[in-house]
């Protein structure tokens, strides 16, 4: 059973090497950023990571894009079910 | 509606950002779309290759994003030891030379990460903590329990008069809420020292709760007592040795 869950936290890690290369490349940052940003995620986790970016030593450039990405990540987790898009139309 | 307007805004802002296609081309597909079409439907509004490969990215890292916070779900960062919380603040600290900052994490009741705030910047020696705020957010985040870490840009593991006296500070107004106080991490030179492992974290009331905002300063540092031991074997007194 504990084997089980170590190779599936192994396949998550190496899941998560993946992405955090992925997010690099989308966020497109300065190198000395770039660095800081996949070591410290690879450190603590993607999770952790989008909790606790804005205490980084970054750019506030650096720091606009992971809120960027924050924020659709965030809409694609259902957040915006919620909204009425037609309405916010007809508002507008 | 004011929330959705903002949030869906918000939205394409950030894919802006991210992808470098014009507000104005997202603002008028959305007009009569749903946004979300954007991101699923590239073709659906005129971009560059480099945008399109941007975007799908983008879609690719959603979805990876999205399994793998469900599958991590029951495994978010834990605070199992004070290595664990050591190795954690270093990465958020490590790098921070010149000025001190003041961190803390909120914790569940099985020590999984809530939150974690910086709560004071300060100088290259000092920086002033006011508990009050400490309290708003700890009791904003629902936490049970709490860890304190903050560095010392000198590079030095010692934890001063104010650091202890602080941590005192901050117990004698938390323990009363039930909210435990876990550790009190110093952050130097790449390496990280744990009161709770050094057995300098207090774990009982002293005084009654006092809110005064308080200056903690790496510069002065307490004498070191003999049986301290700092992360990767290092005494503080070979620490003292190596600073001469």
């Amino acid at each position: 059973m504990e084997m089980k869950s170590e190779k599936r936290k192994n396949e998550n890690k190496k899941n998560e090497v993946e992405m955090l290369k992925a997010m690099v490349w989308i966020l497109e940052l300065d190198e000395i950023d770039s660095r800081l940003v996949a070591e410290t995620a690879y450190k603590i986790g993607l999770n952790s990571f989008f909790k606790s970016y804005g205490n980084l030593e970054l750019q506030d450039i650096s720091k606009e894009k992971i809120r960027a990405l924050i924020d659709i990540l965030e809409a694609f987790d259902g957040d915006l079910d919620g909204i009425d898009f037609e309405s916010e139309r007809s508002d507008a | 509606m004011g929330r959705a307007i903002n949030y869906s805004k918000n939205f394409y802002k950030s894919l802006n950002t991210l992808t470098g296609i014009p507000m104005k081309r997202l603002e008028e597909y959305a007009k009569e779309n749903n946004p979300f079409n954007i991101l699923e439907h590239p073709s659906v509004v005129p971009m560059t290759e480099k945008q399109l490969e941007k975007l799908n990215y983008l879609n690719e890292f959603i979805s990876s994003y999205n399994l793998l916070r469900i599958q991590e779900e029951d495994n978010k960062f834990k605070f199992s030891s004070s290595t664990e919380a050591g190795k954690f603040f270093l990465s958020l600290l490590g790098n921070t030379a010149d000025k001190e900052r003041f961190m803390v994490a909120f914790l569940d009741n099985s020590n999984r990460l809530i939150e974690v705030r910086t709560v004071s910047e300060g100088s290259i020696a000092e920086a002033a903590v006011y508990p009050r705020e400490i309290l708003k957010m700890a009791i904003a985040s629902d936490c049970k329990n709490i860890m304190l870490s903050h560095n010392h840009p000198g590079g030095s593991l010692k934890p001063s008069a104010q650091d202890m006296g602080l941590t005192q500070k901050l117990v004698d107004i938390f323990h009363p809420l039930d909210i435990r106080i876990l550790d009190h991490v110093i952050i130097g030179a790449g390496r990280f020292y744990s009161m709770a492992e050094n057995d300098n974290l207090p774990n009982s009331v002293l005084d009654k709760a006092s809110y005064e905002p308080f200056i903690i300063s790496s510069s002065k540092t307490r004498e070191p007592l003999e049986s301290e031991y700092c992360n990767e074997s290092i005494n503080i007194e070979e620490e003292e040795e190596m600073e001469l």
